[in-house]
C-alpha cells in the first residue's frame, strides 16, 4: 500500500501548487495596467508587478526587504504564528468530531460564546498568576462542552441531525455572547464594542513584548499532541476511531456507541471553547468581536487538510495562516486585493479535497500494485 | 463461424480496490448448451459475468459474440447483443406486480399509462413459449424465492435474450425449487438458448451442464465435456488438490442447558410478524443447527438472542441468567457469548483498520492489551501475530487493513476474535458463506472442536449440507416459528429438510420433543 500513500502526499502537493499557478494567474490580470500602452507593454509591466507581489506573497511571512538585502521579518514571522493559533485549536475540534463521522460544525460558536462568557471570569476574577488564566481557558473550555453537547444530546436521543443543529446553534451562540459583552462587560470608555480590559494576571505570557508573540503557540502544540496521543494510543481513542469507521461493529463488538459519540462531542467542544479565549488573552487583552471570528469554519479547512490527524492539524494551520499572512502583506503593498487570497484558499481546499482528482493515477498505482504482488503469490504458490 | 456463440478471450480484471478478480481468463460457449462455470467463492465467476453483461469494464481482453469482437459497455449493450443476466441479488421492485416487473421500462403504452392488458397477453405468450409459469397479478414481495427467480428469467426473455447468465441461482433455493428450475432451464435450451450457469456444487453440474468451464484464483483451470469427467475431478481442478469434505465427528456429549428463549415475538418496522412466539433450548457440548429458507425470522432470532435487538415479546435466559435488563451486545459478551455476524462487512469487521485493531475489539479494554486506557501495541501485535498463524489468516502481517483481505480471509479474522474470546456459546450465523473451501471446511472443523470443548453452538446456516453435516440437531424454522425438530441426523436428507422448509409438512409439538 506504500504507493497509495505516497499519491496521498503527491496529491496534496499538486493541488497547492496548481492552486498557486491560479493564484499567479490572477495576480497578474489584476496587475494588467489600465491606459491605452501597448498589449506588449502592458504584459510586462503587468509581469513585473505581478512578479514583485507574488514574492511578497510568498516570502514575506519570514523575509523582508531592508537597503537592498533579504532580512528576517520578525514582525510577519510572529504575525504567521500568532494567527495560527485559534485554527489550529479549532482544527483539533473539528478533526476529533469528524474521525468519529459525525458532524457537529458548531465549533464557531462554541468558541465565541465560550469565549464571551470567559471574558467576565477574564476581567472579575481575582487576579493570580497562572492560575487566573487556567481558570478562565477552563470555564471557556466548558462552556464550549456544553453547548457542544446540546447537539450531541439531540442526535442520541431523538436522532437529530447535528449537522442542522449545531449550524443553527452558532447563530444562537453569537448574538448570545454579543448581547452578554454589550450588556454586564462593555467598556464604555471605548469608542467601538469591547469588554473592558483583561486583569493584568488574566493574560497569556508573552514571548515577544513589541509584536505581542504570546505563548498560545505552545498551548496549541501541545493540544495537538496530546489529542494525538488520545486518539492512537489510548483505549478512547480507539473506540472513537472504531465507531467512526464502523459504527455497527463498534456496537456489536460491545462499545457503548451513544456514550462515546457523546463524549466526542464534549471534548471536541471543551477543545474548540477554548480557541477563541486563548487569542483573546493573549493578543488583544479584552473582548474584541462584533461578528464571528469565523475559526470555527476555517478549523474545517484545517482538519479536511490533515485528514483528521491531529499530528498534521499544527503543519495545516501553519499553512492556511501563512498564505493569510502573506496576502494581507501583499495587499499592504501593492494593488492586488487580499481577497485573492480567499480565491487561492478555495482552489486549494477544492482541489485537495476531491477525492476523484488524479484518482486515475491511483487506479494505475493500484493496477501495478495489485500485478506486482500477484506474481509474489503466484511465485509463493509452488512452493506449497 | 465457429461453433461457438461466445468466446471471452484474455480477460482481466483489476478492481479499484487492487483485487485482482480475473487474471487472464477464457471462455468458450457453445450455442444451446448449458455451460456450468464452476469455481470456489472468490473465483471471480460474478466479476467475468458482470463483464459479459456489461456491468464492469474488463482491464484488458476481448469479447465476441456469435463470431463478431463486441464492446460491451453497459447493461444496454449486452441487452441489445442479446445478452440476458439472472443476478445472484434479484432486481424486482418488491411493490409492483409480476407483470409489471417484467415489463418495467418497456411498457406498452395507452396514452400516459401502462396498458396492462396487452402487456399481460405479451408476458403471457412468452411464459408459454418457455413453459415457465408465474403468477402474473400478485405483487412481487407476495411470491416466493424459486418464483422471483423465474420472474427475472422471464425478464431477460421478453428483453430478446438468446444467452442466459444466471449467477449461482440455486444458492437460494430448497431442493424442490432447484429440480422445478433445471427443467426451466433444459425447455429453454430446447428452444434454442444458451444458458450460462454459475456454480459451485457438484452434483448440479452433473445434472444439468452440458460443458464446464473450471475458475481458480481468477484463472482458468480448464473446459470439459461433463460426460467425460468425474465430480472428484472437477473438485480437484476447483481446489487445487483433493478435498476431504466429510469432517470426523464422535458422538455430542450434550451437558446443561446454558441458553433458553422462551415465548419471543417479534414485529418488523414494516409490520410483518417475524417471530411468533420461538422456543429454544442450547445445550453445552452440543450444535444445534437451524435450517430454514432466508427470511423466515432466522435474522430476527439471531439479533435478540445476541443482544444486538430487543425482543417484543419473550425472554431469554443465558446461565439462567434473564438478560431482560440487558440492551446492548456487551452484556452478552461479558456473561460468556460470542457470535459470527452473517453479514461480516457491517457488523464483523471495521475495513479500514488494521487486522489487530479489528482482532481486539471486544477486548482491548483488558490486560494485556490495555493497561490504564493506555493500549499496548506491542502486546496487540503479539497476539494478533499468533492469530494469523492459528488461523491461517492470508497477509502482510498484522498492520494490513481488513479491507486488503479477501473474502474468506476476512471471515477468518472475524472468527479468530470469536473462537478466543473464552466463550462459553457461540451463535454462528452463515459463518462459510461466500469463502472459499479451505476457509470453510477450517471454520466447520473449529464448530466442531468447541463443542468437543464442551462449548455451546447455535448454527445458523442456508447450507444443508453444512449444517447435516456438523449439527448434532436441527431445527427448522418457517414464517417465525419452529416446524421441526430432528435429534437423529443420521436419518434425515436435505429432501425431508426442505419439505418442512417450504412448510410443505409441519411437526406437532410432540413429536418436536421437550428441548423445544
Ligand atoms: N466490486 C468489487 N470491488 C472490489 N473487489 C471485488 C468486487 N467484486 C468482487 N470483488 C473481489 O473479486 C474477487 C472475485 O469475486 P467474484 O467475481 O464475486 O467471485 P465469485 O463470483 O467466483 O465468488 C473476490 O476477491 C472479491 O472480493
Ligand atoms: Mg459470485
Amino acid at each position: 500500500m506504500k504507493s497509495t500513500k505516497r499519491y496521498e502526499v503527491y496529491r496534496t502537493a499538486i493541488a497547492i501548487a496548481i492552486a498557486l499557478a491560479l493564484g499567479y494567474i490572477l495576480i497578474l490580470l489584476s496587475a494588467f495596467p489600465k491606459g491605452d500602452m501597448a498589449f506588449f507593454d502592458k504584459l510586462k509591466s503587468a509581469i513585473k508587478d505581478a512578479n514583485d507581489a507574488f514574492r511578497t506573497f510568498l516570502i514575506s511571512p519570514v523575509l523582508k526587504h531592508r537597503r537592498g538585502h533579504w532580512v528576517f521579518n520578525l514582525r510577519g514571522f510572529i504575525q504567521w504564528i500568532n494567527e495560527s493559533v485559534p485554527i489550529m485549536i479549532t482544527g483539533l475540534a473539528v478533526s476529533l468530531i469528524f474521525t468519529a463521522r459525525h458532524f457537529n460544525i458548531g465549533a464557531e460558536g462554541q468558541l465565541f460564546l465560550g469565549a464571551a462568557i470567559a471574558t467576565g471570569a477574564a476581567i472579575y476574577f481575582p487576579s493570580i498568576p497562572i492560575i487566573t488564566p487556567i481558570i478562565v481557558i477552563l470555564i471557556a473550555s466548558m462552556v464550549g462542552a456544553a453547548w457542544s453537547a446540546i447537539p450531541g444530546y439531540l442526535k442520541s436521543k431523538w436522532n437529530a441531525s447535528e449537522v442542522v443543529t449545531s449550524l443553527m446553534l452558532n447563530y444562537v451562540a453569537l448574538y448570545m455572547g454579543l448581547f452578554i459583552i454589550k450588556t454586564f462587560l462593555r467598556d464604555p470608555n471605548a469608542g467601538q464594542l469591547v469588554s473592558l480590559k483583561f486583569s493584568d494576571s488574566a493574560t497569556l505570557f508573552l514571548l515577544n513584548d513589541r509584536y505581542r508573540w504570546h505563548s498560545g503557540i505552545l498551548i496549541a502544540l501541545a493540544l495537538s499532541f496530546a489529542l494525538w496521543f488520545v486518539m492512537k494510543k489510548t483505549t478512547w481513542g480507539y473506540k472513537v476511531r472504531l465507531i467512526g469507521n464502523n459504527k455497527h461493529f463498534a456496537y456489536y463488538s460491545g462499545i457503548n456507541t451513544q456514550k462515546t459519540f457523546f463524549q466526542v462531542h464534549l471534548l471536541s467542544g471543551a477543545i474548540a471553547g477554548t480557541a477563541g479565549i486563548i487569542e483573546l488573552l493573549g493578543y488583544y487583552g479584552r473582548f474584541v468581536w462584533l461578528y464571528s471570528p469565523g475559526y470555527g469554519w476555517d478549523g474545517i479547512i484545517i482538519a479536511t487538510l490533515a485528514r483528521n490527524n491531529p499530528i498534521y492539524v499544527p503543519v495545516a494551520a501553519l499553512f492556511l495562516s501563512y498564505i493569510r499572512v502573506g496576502a494581507k502583506t501583499m495587499g499592504r503593498y501593492t494593488n492586488i486585493p487580499p481577497e485573492m487570497v480567499a480565491i487561492l484558499q478555495a482552489t486549494i481546499i477544492l482541489l485537495v479535497t476531491a477525492e476523484a482528482f488524479l484518482s486515475q493515477m491511483k487506479q494505475r498505482a493500484i493496477e501495478k500494485e495489485a500485478k506486482h504482488t500477484e506474481e509474489a503469490i503466484v511465485g509463493g504458490e509452488t512452493n506449497e | 463461424m465457429s461453433e461457438y456463440v461466445l468466446e471471452m478471450r484474455n480477460i482481466w480484471k483489476v478492481y479499484p480496490n487492487g483485487v485482482t478478480a480475473n487474471k487472464g481468463v477464457n471462455l468458450k460457449v457453445k450455442k444451446g448448451e448449458i455451460h456450468a462455470l464452476l469455481g470456489e467463492n472468490g473465483a471471480g465467476k460474478s466479476t467475468l459475468m458482470k463483464i459479459l453483461f456489461g456491468f464492469e469494464r474488463p482491464t484488458e481482453g476481448e469479447i465476441y459474440y456469435n463470431g463478431e469482437l463486441v464492446n460491451i459497455n453497459s447493461p444496454y449493450k449486452a441487452i441489445e447483443l442479446g445478452i440476458g443476466m439472472v443476478h445472484q441479488h434479484f432486481m424486482l421492485v418488491p411493490s409492483l406486480t409480476v407483470v409489471e416487473n417484467v415489463v418495467l421500462g418497456m411498457e406498452p403504452r395507452k396514452g400516459l399509462s401502462i396498458d396492462l392488458k396487452k402487456s399481460i397477453e405479451f408476458v403471457e405468450n412468452e411464459m408459454n413459449k418457455y413453459g415457465l409459469p408465474v403468477p402474473l397479478k400478485e405483487k412481487v414481495k407476495d411470491i416466493s424465492v424459486g418464483m422471483k427467480q423465474r420472474v427475472e428469467i422471464i425478464k431477460t426473455l421478453v428483453r430478446g435474450a438468446d444467452l442466459i447468465i444466471l449467477d449461482e441461482p440455486t444458492a437460494v433455493l430448497t431442493p424442490q425449487e432447484t429440480v422445478e428450475l433445471f427443467k426451466a432451464l433444459k425447455n429453454l435450451t430446447k428452444a434454442g438458448k444458451t444458458v450460462i450457469f454459475i456454480t459451485h456444487k457438484l452434483n448440479e453440474v452433473k445434472e444439468i451442464a452440458d460443458r464446464i468451464t473450471v475458475l481458480r484464483r481468477g484463472k482458468t483451470i480448464g473446459e470439459a465435456e461433463v460426460k467425460n469427467i468425474t465430480e472428484k475431478d472437477m473438485s480437484r481442478m476447483m481446489v487445487g488438490r483433493d478435498v476431504d469434505i466429510e469432517i470426523d465427528k464422535t458422538p455430542a456429549k450434550p451437558g446443561k442447558i446454558v441458553l433458553e428463549a422462551k415465548n419471543l415475538e417479534y414485529t418488523r418496522f414494516d409490520g410483518v410478524k417475524m417471530l411468533k412466539g420461538v422456543n429454544l433450548k442450547l445445550r453445552e457440548g452440543e450444535i444445534l443447527g437451524i435450517a430454514g429458507v432466508e427470511g423466515n425470522g432466522q435474522t430476527e432470532l439471531v439479533d435478540i438472542i445476541t443482544g444486538m435487538d430487543k425482543p417484543e415479546n419473550g425472554e431469554i435466559f443465558i446461565f439462567g441468567k434473564n438478560m431482560k435488563e440487558a440492551d446492548n451486545p456487551y452484556e452478552f459478551r461479558k456473561i460468556g457469548m460470542s457470535f459470527i455476524p452473517a453479514d461480516r462487512m457491517l457488523h464483523g469487521v471495521s475495513k479500514e483498520d488494521t487486522i489487530e485493531e479489528n482482532l481486539i475489539s471486544d477486548r482491548f479494554n483488558r490486560a494485556p492489551f490495555s493497561k490504564k486506557g493506555v493500549l499496548k501495541y506491542n502486546k496487540i501485535t503479539e497476539f494478533a501475530k499468533r492469530m494469523i498463524k492459528e488461523f491461517d489468516i492470508r497477509t502482510d502481517g498484522p498492520k494490513t487493513a481488513v479491507k486488503m483481505l479477501s473474502g474468506g480471509n476476512i471471515q477468518k479474522v472475524v472468527v479468530a476474535r470469536e473462537f478466543t474470546s473464552n466463550s462459553k456459546i457461540i451463535v454462528a450465523d452463515q459463518p462459510t458463506r461466500g469463502i472459499d473451501i479451505a476457509a470453510a471446511d477450517f471454520i466447520r472443523r473449529r464448530l466442531v472442536k468447541e463443542r468437543d470443548n464442551n462449548v455451546a453452538v447455535l448454527l445458523i446456516s442456508s447450507d444443508l449440507t453444512e449444517l447435516l453435516e456438523v449439527s448434532d440437531r436441527i431445527l427448522v424454522i418457517y414464517h417465525g416459528e419452529f416446524v421441526a425438530h430432528f435429534e437423529n441426523i443420521k436419518e434425515i436428507d436435505e429432501q425431508i429438510l426442505g419439505e418442512y422448509m417450504l412448510g410443505i409438512k409441519k411437526m406437532s409439538k410432540e413429536e418436536m420433543g421437550d428441548l423445544i
